[in-house]
């Protein structure tokens, strides 16, 4: 009974929110909980009962004790008590993913491995919506933002969860849960300022505007200040950034829900680029390093509606539409998207939960022109035609459940793709769960693999190596084709005592028809020669590794979250690439140990006394230099010095000056060190 | 088609899905254990708000008798709400009983309205105005309409709202620690 009144507490349940897509992954992924089942609930206090999960609409009660997959949760308690500002930043707490900054603005995310600031084997989504550009089947972090309290969790997901969620859920999906409207009423202004997060501003205000309808506006803004260069000038990469949204939420009968949110997210980003050119008699140099920035114009507006016909079948409908626009020095990038996504639950029998859906996504860009990248259809509308079924079969009720299911896809690039995915867990007494889970995922090709040019370097004649000014160029390609990976994994979780849950899960990866440039080929211009680099998928390989995790409420006023995951990468050369430069970027670009240690201490009723270890092992830059490893730590002290009123202290990086931690690929910008920094803030509730 | 060696595997992989959803479908139902439902969470929920709720004397004495809660309706809510019968709260017996006549409540602390019709239940709560009792009901508007404690489900979780002014006329006290869990508080 304490046990779950501690699972309670800890948070670390995935109470799937109504209409996220979470849902769907987790009630496939999950049976009822037995322990739960045989509580006398009596026992449990007011606050615990209003955290359950009701069946009623359709959801059970779900603990991470009951997810076939490596699923970890940041909960809105982890959120404040990190100090950390931005969403890439929080994702560091979590075992198995690698956060690494290229500049103040830049970062490089990833979960098990193959990191970089476009990375490419990750879905990431808010609220139901994805947030990743096909341009490059990455995530701009910098233009991704929300007021960190209005999150309610941030679910990540390690290993594939295409089968639910569609291609690009390769390694992994993060999907970030906002707050209903019905719990953030009243009105919350922070302000803060310090060294690097120069000053920024938070308002929020949610009130009940019918009487089952709940509204949330609210507003945010940050400046922050530039990181350390690593050698000579002074770093070019302070940026600054806004957010308006609202949200509303609507119970319009007792089996449906409606939500209808928006937000509008603009920056303005600095940076320096290393540039190259072919000479002219007017400006004879090679190169030059220019100072610039780009601008972010993001916003979206997503209604949902959610039908729960009895406790085992729901119905939900949502549709978006995005517009998102960015300006920078050597790309411009103009995209509308609009998606529809319908799912439907039942149950077949008495021990059978099926889900299905059907998903439709129509995104059309505008691809600006530049002297360094260009498309060969500047202009491309692209339709994605999706569906999938699950079935979760209890095997032996409460103990042993299968799950198996499939996503088939249409896109325009490769035709049709399939996912399946097969789950067991098995469930022998409340306190073990051990799972397997074989998948299947694809990459699909990004409009960059399909049809970029990119003039990333030019050699002068007077290096020796060529007689007349060489320009290389890499070249997309339209026989790009998806890149898939098989992953098998395994694993086990566990409350060993009372008030404590670890998590243990192993994975093995086999890649196939990985991204790398084929050996150049030559041509002639009028005054120099071009070497063109097509990508094509010549490489394999495999990756394996293990992450453990480990909660300890020690007592209701201390608590300590370690995590460690160990990464390994083996990458192969295919039909003769030379391309060890993406050869080594997969093989070594993510750290092999990483480690966090969080403590959360309540020093008395009214102050908060936090710290934060993280550890990193050494990763391989795309330039192939070495970034060591480090270990730095964070500090955080709030007081409550009224009702309603918090401040609060957060010292980042605390151990050194400065650290290096990742470069930029592709894309030349120049990579700029974290520098210790510290930060106050105040809260006011009313 | 973008699958090469491993494409045939997959197709049989897939195919083989139809065949384990029927093959499933086929093999015997077991009944499984329930999951706690809606009902049993509310059933706990008034379990405890009973504990948080104080009568005036000459309703619930000190010394004897116990702490009745009827039920109007017969449903899937009095199912479980008679889990709690034989339960203590402020060290009284929980009885559980139906209400099967108009006017039958004296002697009653909790009465339930679940799955009322709006009629009944403002005709209940009008009759029963100046008891001493606190009223739970989950219909939509219930403590709008006069009822103490409504139940409503807010993102699948099971909360309550509560009207303070009834509760005075009830003449029962709600603790401010239970208050302060309410989602919306009628004055």
């Amino acid at each position: 009974m304490k046990q779950i009144t501690a699972l309670f507490q800890r948070k670390q349940k995935l109470n799937a929110q109504s209409l996220s897509l979470s849902l769907f992954l987790l009630s496939a992924a999950t049976f009822p909980n037995s322990a739960l089942a045989e509580t006398d609930l009596t026992s449990l206090s007011m606050e615990d009962l209003m955290n359950i999960q009701v069946t009623s609409v359709s959801r059970k009660q779900q603990t991470l004790a009951n997810v076939a997959s490596a699923a970890f949760v940041i909960a809105q308690e982890d959120i404040q008590r990190s100090g950390s500002t931005t969403i890439p930043d929080l994702l560091r707490m979590v075992p198995g993913v690698q956060v690494a900054k290229i500049d103040a603005n830049k970062w490089a995310v990833s979960i098990r491995g193959f990191n970089g600031r476009f990375a490419t084997k990750l879905l990431v989504l808010k609220d139901g919506r994805s947030v990743y550009t096909p341009l490059f089947s990455g995530v701009y972090w910098d233009s991704l933002d929300t007021p960190l309290e209005d999150i309610e969790r941030i679910e990540v997901i390690r290993g594939p969860g295409a089968a639910m969620w569609g291609a690009n859920a390769v390694n992994g999906v993060i999907n970030i849960i906002t707050k209903s409207a019905a719990d953030t009423k009243g009105g919350l202004v922070s302000v803060g300022g310090g060294s690097e997060e120069q000053g920024f501003a938070t308002a929020r205000y949610g009130t009940s505007i019918g009487k089952d309808t709940d509204l949330r506006v609210f507003a945010k803004y940050g400046n922050s200040g530039p990181g350390e260069p690593e050698n000579g000038n002074a770093a070019h990469d302070a940026w600054q950034r806004g957010t308006v949204g609202f949200r509303v939420d609507s119970r319009i009968s007792s089996k449906d829900t409606v939500t209808l949110q928006t937000d509008y997210t603009r920056g303005s980003f600095d940076e320096t680029y290393n540039l190259y050119r072919l000479p002219t008699a007017a400006d004879p140099s090679y190169s030059w390093v220019q100072d610039s920035y780009s601008r972010a114009y993001t916003g979206n507006i997503l209604g949902r509606w959610q039908r729960t016909i009895s406790d085992t079948e729901s119905l939900s409908l949502q549709l978006y539409y995005d517009r998102f626009d960015r300006d920078m020095l050597i790309l411009g990038e103009k995209r509308d998207t609009v998606d529809l996504d319908f799912h439907h639950r039942f149950s077949f029998g008495q021990r059978q939960d099926i889900i299905w859906g059907l998903g439709y996504r129509y995104s059309h860009d505008h691809l600006g022109e530049t002297p360094f990248i260009k498309f060969a259809n500047p202009q491309e509308g692209l339709n994605l035609f999706s569906s999938f079924i699950q079935n979760e079969i209890s095997l032996i009720p409460e103990k042993l459940v299968f799950t198996i299911g499939s996503r088939f896809e249409h896109n325009d690039y490769t035709g049709f793709e399939i996912q399946p995915n097969g789950k067991l867990i098995w469930t022998p007494t409340s306190q073990h769960t051990f799972w397997a889970s074989v998948s299947r995922a694809v990459h699909t090709p990004s409009r960059g693999e399909r049809g970029i040019q990119y003039r990333f370097l030019t050699i002068p004649p007077t290096t020796g190596i060529t007689p007349i000014p060489l320009r290389l160029e890499i070249d997309g390609t339209s026989e790009f084709k998806s890149e898939s990976v098989i992953a098998y994994e395994l694993g086990y979780r566990t409350e060993p005592i009372t008030n404590m849950t670890m998590d243990l899960a192993l994975f093995y990866n086999d890649y196939k028809n990985l991204r790398v440039r084929q050996n150049g080929i030559q041509s002639l211009e009028a005054t120099n020669a071009v070497l063109s680099y097509p990508l094509t998928n010549d490489m394999h390989g495999h990756t394996y590794g293990a992450e453990l995790s480990a909660s300890w409420r020690i007592y209701d006023w201390w608590r300590l979250q370690a995590s460690y995951s160990y990464l390994r990468s083996i990458m192969f050369l295919d039909n003769g690439s030379t391309d060890e430069i993406n050869r080594s970027n997969g093989a070594d670009g993510a750290p092999r140990h990483q480690g966090s240690l969080r403590s959360a201490f309540n020093v008395c009723k009214d102050v908060e006394f936090d710290l934060w270890l993280r550890m990193t092992d050494k990763v391989k830059s795309i330039d192939s230099a070495t970034i060591p490893g480090y270990v730095t730590g964070d500090a955080r002290v709030a007081w409550k010095a009224a009702k309603n009123l918090e401040l609060s202290l957060v010292g980042r990086n605390l151990f050194q000056n400065k650290h290096n931690e990742y470069r930029a690929e592709y894309i030349n910008t120049t990579a700029t060190e974290v520098p210790r920094s510290i930060y106050g803030k105040i809260t006011w509730k009313f | 088609m973008p699958l090469h060696s491993t494409c045939k595997l997959w197709k049989k992989f897939f195919c083989m899905l139809p065949l384990t959803v029927l093959l499933a479908a086929l093999m015997p139902q077991y009944a499984s254990a329930a999951s706690p439902g809606e009902h049993q969470i509310k059933a706990a929920m008034i379990f405890n708000m009973m504990r948080f709720v104080d009568w005036p004397e000459s309703a619930l004495p000190n010394t004897d008798g116990d702490i009745d809660i009827c039920v109007v309706n017969r449903g899937a809510m009095t199912t479980a709400v008679e889990s709690l019968r034989g339960k203590q709260v402020k060290g009284k017996n929980i009885t559980v009983r139906q209400i099967v006549k108009a006017g039958g409540f004296s002697g009653c602390h909790v009465l339930l309205l679940s799955d009322t019709d709006r009629q009944t239940t403002s005709a209940i709560l009008e009759q029963t105005r100046s008891t001493p009792l606190m009223t739970v009901g989950d219909s939509r508007g219930f403590t709008a309409a006069g009822g103490v404690f409504g139940f409503i489900i807010l993102e699948g979780k099971v909360r309550f709202e509560v009207n303070l002014a009834s509760a005075q006329r009830h003449r029962i006290r709600i603790s401010s620690q239970l208050l302060k869990l309410a989602q919306t508080v009628l004055e």
